[in-house]
Order: structure tokens, then C-alpha cells, then sequence
């Protein structure tokens, strides 16, 4: 076993996407620097939920939630910062209620932004969470979620602005001060180191080993002593915080937030860089993430309302064909390799 | 010796189907107790309400001195210190024979005290006695799905070595092993004599005799009789419904 | 506000159709054990065809049920065949398959018929007045409706040498093959049956819920909550969970709003089914 061999070849594709995203201001070109400072945001996204259906084997179908709640709330405050906004005033909305008032400060919104999705994915989780009633309850549980959550936005259209979303939101700011692109750009890349550090403890961790001995077989980890309940409910937890940060940095990064942005669409999406990119390696998540959009800009003015059938249409080849992604092809460290083996119950 | 183990009249009733009718179990401390009996005849259903994975439908299940009636497996597991291998084995396939053993550790059962603990880059020193003792020091690296039946179930006896409960539950493990697989197992079980108490489930006569003190034979849900091997082979019932020619049990191996 | 008796038979109305395309889910998954997240999309299929057989090709609706029926039987069937089969004995990458079969017929209807609602005109006109109650005929006719096909479906299951093969292979497959069923093409049927139903499911509605290639998702959860809180084997405890599920949605939605009763009774059913797993219906406590 060679020196280079122990380190997994994912590794080194973690640390090119991360020079790559780093030095690429550098280019100059602003407008695919912004373009990636959004991306940046959705590797973080894909990272959290990496953690619940990668590692946890929770598939979520309906991720965008959480991200949703992290993203609405900042960009409530942003918009509440000079008083009742105007979508919100044509509505005969003539103070700000006290929850919003609440987190009109940055550091208030940016707080609730992760906290609020990481307590409603804990309470969820102590419903959700036994054992006997099978994975596939709580994916259908998160879809019914979404359609509700989308519903519940687009009806409380005083406080959300409705199906048109809240828009004009101010750029990335950093203790008050406005940031130019390029800060910004650092701030989120950051941040996505962060995360990624983050989420390589964790998965390196004892609680990363239990996660995916949930994965494997949850029902065997009882007779070992885990509460497998109640690990699950911590990865949703901590999943959720995850999704609400990035939704929280998403607010002002596109500058608007509609239902569509954290609707199904981008559940699904999710999915889908996750699926091709390969799951429960953090590597895979990115990848997917990057891949998906990066194409899927260059793509989409070619193929408009047909690359929601794409992705489509790739989720099933990829499950048929690639089950466990394009990290699925690369080698493990250390160990005989029989890649027919590894398909099966992992997906 | 103290007793470790009691069931009163425990029951299990599935859909009108009565599994297990009032059986009465006592078991001491640091015993090695066979349970036998023809297939369906309530073993592993015994198992499971022991071990929390079914609840029962009538009587009581005492371990140490606690009431651990129709209590959760993982709690049953971590706090009462009941460990089970399955009639199987129940492994974690993809994960390598590394951290099958990691998992099976004791201590760090909860959220908090996973989430500062390292994983198993480096096993503990404990866990590389046991691999030695299973026969997998070289294969620690390899995937659980990738070993041979046998070490798949050297496996989960090891895991349940490291998890070091007080009782251990051994339900069939030489199924689908080789005789001289089974020998190796037989004496892997000796060893473990002493410092735990040993429940074992099993249909191959050869190896309960390699093992075996006393013996609980269950027939249709009830105990059919109980008491030292010799005894029981010798008990014209259990020869009537289990034994037949006295060679492998009623239904060969398993 | 309803009166009460209003509320109750509207939700007897929504329980119909909760009902009939819970009916082909219970089938699908509790009979042959598959997930099949597309089955919304079934339904959506069966409302497309309703639709145009009505509107486009012009024949009145009672063709278009047994159209929809056929139609989407027959996706079913292409769909257990080139999909599920593969992935026989593998339930999260049979799910993960279905949700990308469930997006691709989605975004295949999208760009076939656009994402505007499609309507479809109600066949039958007019009301039924009990005093102060007004039932239009529709409602009486979609609650006979799948009265019958659910009557018809047990019938099919437990008379019918079809029905025998079906139930053999579910309690155990290994023997059915042995005693020379073709396990595999009983599947297909036994799928493309399924499918038909949720495809029947989405003619009935097309009249009274809009048509769209969106449509599906509640469907599918519906049906799904509605399978697991009645017991999922169990036709008596399907259609009581869907009088459950229908009839609270139509009475909690009569007192405040459908949104907010949407929720509650996701609420509802997450409750129950945290302390009955089994199904609010089922015969056995584990």
C-alpha cells in the first residue's frame, strides 16, 4: 500500500475544485465569477444534503425546503431593513410584526436563517424517525412537505410576495459594509471551505461511521446500542442548518427569491448532482453540483424547457447504469476492488 | 450461581398464531445454554422478545435484576448489556470487517459522545486481539460483502466479542459452515466461557455437543424439557420429535 | 361556510377519489412490494388521455375512462418491463428510478402539452337537491363509480385464476414459479393493472381538478398516505383510510382554508402513523 494510495483518489479532485474555484477571479471575467459565486452556494447546499442521503441513506426529496426557509427569512430581513417593504405595503401591511422585526438585523436573520430549518428538521426527525415504517415514508413525508411549503408560500403572499417572490435584494454585506464581487465571491468560498471542513470531521467522526451503518443497516445498529432515531434526527438537524446556510447566502447572492427557486425543481435537482456526481463521499456532491449547473448554463439557451427532461432522463441512466455515480469509477484505497459487489442496498 | 436471565411465562402471539406459549427460562451467570428444537419451534422468536425486537404478548423478561419487558433493542443493548448474532449473518455489507468491529465497540452510543470520538482510522488495540481470534487480521480492510460465509460469521461473533456484553446470543452460528469451520467455531465459543453468559441457538447435534452444558429443548412454542446434553439425549420426547436416529438434529443443518 | 351534510358528502366525493387511486398503489406496493414514486404521473396520464379523447378527439367521457384505463396500463406495463424488473429486489434505487421516471413523464407532458391547465368538460350537468343540500350529479356518479371498480378489483383478486396467481406469488414467489406461474409476465399484469386504476383515477378527476403536467405529486402523496394509514395490504383498511383522509381534508377545509387543511392533515397522518405503524387498520400489533 503505497503513500498515495491511502489517500482517496477523491481527495485530490476535492482539492482541483477548490484551487479552480479559488483562483478563478483571477480571470477576470465577472460575469462567470458571479455565476460560480452562486454555484459555490449550491455546493454548500449539496453538501448538506450529501450528509442526510449520502451518508445517512435519507433521500429527501424535498431538500429545497430548508434551504427555502434560510433564504425567505434573509430575504425578509433585507428587505425590511428601512421599514415595511413595498410588496408588503400593497398589501395593507402597516408594521413589521414582531417576528420580523426580530431578524432585520444581519447577524439576527443569518442566525434564524440556520436555526429555524435545523429546529423544524429536529421536530420533523422525533416524528419521523422509528424504526419499522421504511425509508421510502420519510421521502414521500418530504415530498407532501414541499408541495405544502410551496403552497404555504405562495398563499401568504403579505409577507412572501406570492409566486413573484421577494426581489431587489442588496448584495452579500459583511458587518454592515457592502462587499464588491470579488469579496463577496471570497466571503462564500469561505464559507464553502468551511462547510467542507465541516463536514469532513464529521463524516471522519465516530458519528460518521454510525451514519453509515445507518445506511448499511439501521435496524442491526440497535442491537449494537445506537438509537438510530436519534441520529437521524441529529443528521437532519444539522443537514437542515447546512441547507439554511446556503439558502441564507443564496438571498443575496441572486438578489431575488421566488417559490420556483426552492421549489420541487430544485429538490430535484439536488438529486440529481448527487446521483451522477456519486453520494456518501462529499467529492461526489461537488462535483455533481458543479457539473449539473456549469453545463446546464452552457446548455440551456440551446436546449430551454427540454433540460428538465435532460436531468431527468440522466437520473435514470445514471441509476442504471452508474449506480453509485462518477466516484463510483474511482478506486478505493487499500482494498481488493470488486465493483460488482458495492451495487445492491447502497443508493 | 446467580441467575442473569429470567423469563416468566413469556408469550408471543402472532395473527392468532401462538410462536411462544408461557415459556419459563432461567439461565445463570457466565453459563453456556443451547436452545434447540425443530424449525418453528420458537427459538429465535425467544431471541428477539429477549433482545427487545418483538414485544410480547404476555409475561416478563428479567435480566441482572431489571424488568427489560418490551424495552427498545438499543437500550436493552447499551444499558441491560445484551448482545446478539444473528441467524445470518447481520453485517454491514458494504462497510470493511474494520468498521464492522469499530461499530460493534462499546462506549460512544449516544449523539454527543460520536461526534468527537475519531472513526476507525486506527483500531483499537482490543479489536485487533479479536480479529486475531476470528482468523481476519489480514482481511481487516476488505468489505463485509466480500468474505467468504464463514468469516462472514467469524465476523459477527467478533463484533459481539467487542462489544463485550454480558450475555451474548448466538442464534445458528455455524449455519452454512464447513465441519472444519465448525470446529474452529466451536472452540472460538469455549473461550468466550466464563466471562460472559452464552445463549446459543443451534441445529447441528456435532457442534451442541462440542459446546453444550446444559441444553433447553423448545417444541411448538413450549420448553419440551431441560438439563445436561446426556439427559436430553437420552429423553425419549425430545428423541421422538427432534432427534430421530440421535445423529444431526430433526432438520440437519440449518 | 357549508352546511355540515355538504361538507360531509363533498368529502365522500374527495374519499372516492382518494380512494380509486389509492387502489392502484395498494396494488403496487403492497402487492408486489414496489415504490413506484411515478404513480402520480400515472394518474396525470390517465387525465391527459381523458382529455384528449374529450376535447381533442371529441367522443363524450365514458369513453374516455376505458381509454384512460388502457392508456396507462400500457405505460404501466412499459414501465415495469424497461424499469422496475431491472431493479428487482433493490427498493432505493427502484425508488430513486421511479422519481426519475416521475420527472421525465412530467417534463414529457410539459413540452407536449405546455404547463397551462387543460380543462375538461364535466359529462354529466346538474344537481341533486336533499333540502338545503345540493349534490351535483357528478359526485354521484364518480362515488358509484369506484365503488364499483373497487368491488370489481377484490372481486378480481380473490375469484379469478389471475387474481389466485397474483395472491400466490405474493406470499411466496419461489413456490408460484415452481407450480409453473410465469411470476415475471403475472408482474407485468399485475403492474400495468395497478396502473390502470390510478389511470382511471385521473379520468374521473379531470373534470372537477384541472389538468396539468404538475398534477401528480399530491396524488402520489395522497395515495400514499392513504395506503400506510389504512394498512397497506388491506382493501378495507385503503378504503377506510380514504374516507379518513377524505373526509377530514373536506371538514377541516370547510372550517378554515384548503391550504391550512392540507397541512394539518399531513400533520394528522404522520401522528398516527408515529404511534400505529402497522396502519390505523391493521389486524396485527408488532
Amino acid at each position: 500500500m503505497t503513500r498515495f494510495a491511502k489517500i482517496p483518489a477523491a481527495r485530490y479532485l476535492d482539492l482541483a475544485l477548490f484551487l479552480a474555484l479559488g483562483l478563478f477571479p483571477l480571470t477576470g471575467l465577472m460575469f462567470y465569477t458571479q455565476l460560480l459565486q452562486k454555484y459555490m452556494v449550491f455546493l454548500i447546499f449539496a453538501y448538506s444534503l450529501d450528509l442526510l442521503w449520502g451518508y445517512a441513506g435519507l433521500m429527501d426529496l424535498g431538500h429545497a425546503v430548508l434551504f427555502g426557509m434560510g433564504g425567505y427569512l434573509m430575504a425578509l430581513s433585507l428587505s425590511a431593513r428601512s421599514g415595511v417593504p413595498e410588496f408588503m405595503a400593497r398589501y395593507g401591511v402597516e408594521q413589521l410584526p414582531a417576528w420580523l422585526a426580530a431578524i432585520v438585523p444581519e447577524p439576527a436573520a443569518v442566525l434564524a436563517g440556520i436555526l429555524v430549518p435545523a429546529l423544524f428538521a429536529g421536530l420533523l426527525g422525533r416524528f419521523l424517525f422509528f424504526s419499522r415504517v421504511g425509508g421510502v415514508f420519510f421521502s414521500v413525508i418530504t415530498l407532501a412537505l414541499a408541495q405544502a411549503f410551496n403552497l404555504f408560500i405562495q398563499s401568504q403572499q403579505e409577507y412572501t410576495g406570492g409566486f413573484n417572490g421577494i426581489g431587489g435584494l442588496p448584495g452579500l454585506s459583511l458587518f454592515g459594509r457592502p462587499l464588491t464581487l470579488a469579496q463577496g465571491y471570497y466571503l462564500v468560498f469561505g464559507l464553502v471551505l468551511l462547510v467542507y471542513a465541516f463536514c469532513r470531521g464529521l463524516t471522519a467522526s465516530r458519528f460518521g461511521l454510525v451514519l453509515r451503518g445507518i445506511r448499511e443497516n439501521g435496524a442491526r445498529l440497535e442491537f449494537l446500542g445506537y438509537d438510530q432515531a436519534r441520529f437521524k434526527t441529529a443528521v437532519f438537524a444539522v443537514s437542515g442548518a447546512l441547507a439554511g446556510l446556503a439558502g441564507v447566502l443564496y438571498a443575496p447572492v441572486n438578489g431575488m427569491i421566488a417559490p420556483n427557486d426552492v421549489g420541487m425543481e430544485f429538490s430535484t435537482a439536488a438529486v440529481v448532482w448527487l446521483a451522477i456526481g456519486g453520494r456518501g463521499s462529499l467529492t461526489g456532491a461537488a462535483l455533481g453540483a458543479m457539473l449539473v449547473n456549469v453545463l446546464g448554463n452552457a446548455l440551456s439557451e440551446q436546449f430551454g424547457a427540454y433540460w428538465q427532461l435532460l436531468l431527468g432522463a440522466a437520473l435514470l441512466a445514471v441509476v442504471f447504469f452508474a449506480p453509485q455515480g462518477i466516484t463510483g469509477v474511482l478506486p478505493r484505497p487499500g482494498a481488493r476492488s470488486s465493483p460488482g459487489k458495492a451495487a445492491g442496498k447502497r443508493a | 450461581m446467580r441467575e442473569i436471565l429470567r423469563t416468566e411465562n413469556l408469550s408471543a402471539c402472532f395473527s392468532g398464531f401462538r410462536a411462544l406459549d408461557r415459556v419459563n427460562l432461567s439461565v445463570a451467570e457466565g453459563e453456556l445454554r443451547v436452545v434447540i428444537g425443530p424449525n418453528g419451534a420458537g427459538k429465535t422468536t425467544l431471541m428477539d422478545l429477549i433482545t427487545g425486537r418483538t414485544k410480547p404478548s404476555g409475561g416478563k423478561v428479567f435480566f441482572d435484576g431489571h424488568d427489560i419487558t418490551g424495552k427498545p433493542p438499543f437500550e436493552i443493548a447499551a444499558r441491560y448489556g445484551i448482545g446478539r448474532k444473528f441467524q445470518g449473518p447481520n453485517l454491514f455489507e458494504n462497510m470493511t470487517v474494520r468498521e464492522n468491529l469499530e461499530l460493534a465497540a462499546p462506549g460512544g452510543n449516544t449523539v454527543p459522545s460520536t461526534f468527537f470520538r475519531r472513526g476507525p482510522a486506527r483500531l483499537r488495540r482490543g479489536a485487533e486481539e479479536i480479529l486475531g481470534k476470528i482468523g481476519l487480521s489480514e482481511k481487516e480492510n476488505l468489505l463485509a460483502c466480500e468474505l467468504s460465509h464463514g468469516e462472514r460469521q467469524w465476523l459477527e461473533i467478533g463484533m459481539l466479542m467487542m462489544q463485550n456484553p454480558k450475555m451474548m446470543i448466538l442464534d445458528e452460528p455455524t449455519a452454512g459452515m464447513t465441519a472444519e469451520e465448525t470446529r474452529l467455531t466451536g472452540r472460538m465459543i469455549r473461550r468466550l466461557l466464563g466471562d460472559h453468559t452464552v445463549l446459543v441457538v443451534e441445529h447441528d447435534m456435532d457442534f451442541v455437543r462440542q459446546v453444550a452444558q446444559t441444553v433447553t429443548v423448545l417444541h411448538l412454542g413450549r420448553v419440551l424439557a431441560e438439563g445436561p446434553l446426556e439427559q436430553i439425549e437420552r429423553d425419549p420426547r425430545v428423541v421422538r420429535v427432534y432427534l430421530k436416529s440421535g445423529g444431526k438434529g430433526g432438520e440437519g443443518r440449518a | 361556510m357549508e352546511s355540515f351534510a355538504a361538507l360531509l358528502l363533498n368529502g365522500l366525493n374527495s374519499s372516492a377519489l382518494i380512494l380509486i387511486a389509492a387502489l392502484g398503489m395498494v396494488i403496487i406496493c403492497g402487492l408486489m412490494n414496489v415504490i413506484n414514486l411515478a404513480h402520480g404521473e400515472l394518474i396525470m396520464i390517465g387525465a391527459y388521455t381523458a382529455y384528449g379523447v374529450t376535447q381533442s378527439l371529441g367522443y363524450p367521457f365514458f369513453a374516455a375512462l376505458p381509454a384512460a384505463f388502457a392508456v396507462t396500463a400500457a405505460a404501466g406495463a412499459a414501465m415495469e418491463r424497461l424499469v422496475v424488473k431491472r431493479l428487482a429486489g433493490r427498493p432505493a434505487e427502484t425508488m430513486l428510478a421511479t422519481f426519475g421516471v416521475s420527472v421525465v413523464l412530467q417534463q414529457l407532458a410539459n413540452v407536449a402539452f405546455g404547463a397551462q391547465s387543460k380543462y375538461v368538460a364535466i359529462p354529466i350537468d346538474g344537481k341533486l337537491a336533499f333540502g338545503k343540500v345540493v349534490v351535483p350529479f357528478y359526485n354521484l356518479f364518480t362515488i358509484l363509480f369506484v365503488a364499483a371498480v373497487t368491488a370489481g378489483t377484490v372481486l378480481l383478486l380473490h375469484r379469478t385464476k389471475f387474481g389466485k396467481r397474483v395472491r400466490a406469488i405474493t406470499q411466496n414467489r419461489e413456490m408460484a414459479e415452481c407450480l409453473g406461474i410465469d411470476s415475471s409476465r403475472v408482474d407485468t399484469f399485475t403492474f400495468a393493472f395497478g396502473s390502470g386504476l390510478a389511470g382511471l383515477a385521473g379520468a374521473l378527476a379531470a373534470p372537477v381538478k384541472t389538468v396539468s403536467p404538475f398534477m401528480g405529486g399530491p396524488y402520489l402523496v395522497n395515495s400514499f398516505m392513504t395506503s400506510v394509514v389504512g394498512g397497506v395490504a388491506s382493501f378495507f383498511g385503503t378504503s377506510a383510510g380514504s374516507l379518513l383522509v377524505g373526509e377530514s381534508t373536506a371538514l377541516i377545509g370547510g372550517v378554515s382554508n384548503d391550504v391550512l387543511a392540507n397541512i394539518l392533515v399531513l400533520l394528522l397522518i404522520i401522528a398516527a402513523i408515529r404511534f400505529r405503524p402497522e396502519g390505523l387498520f391493521a389486524k396485527e400489533r408488532r
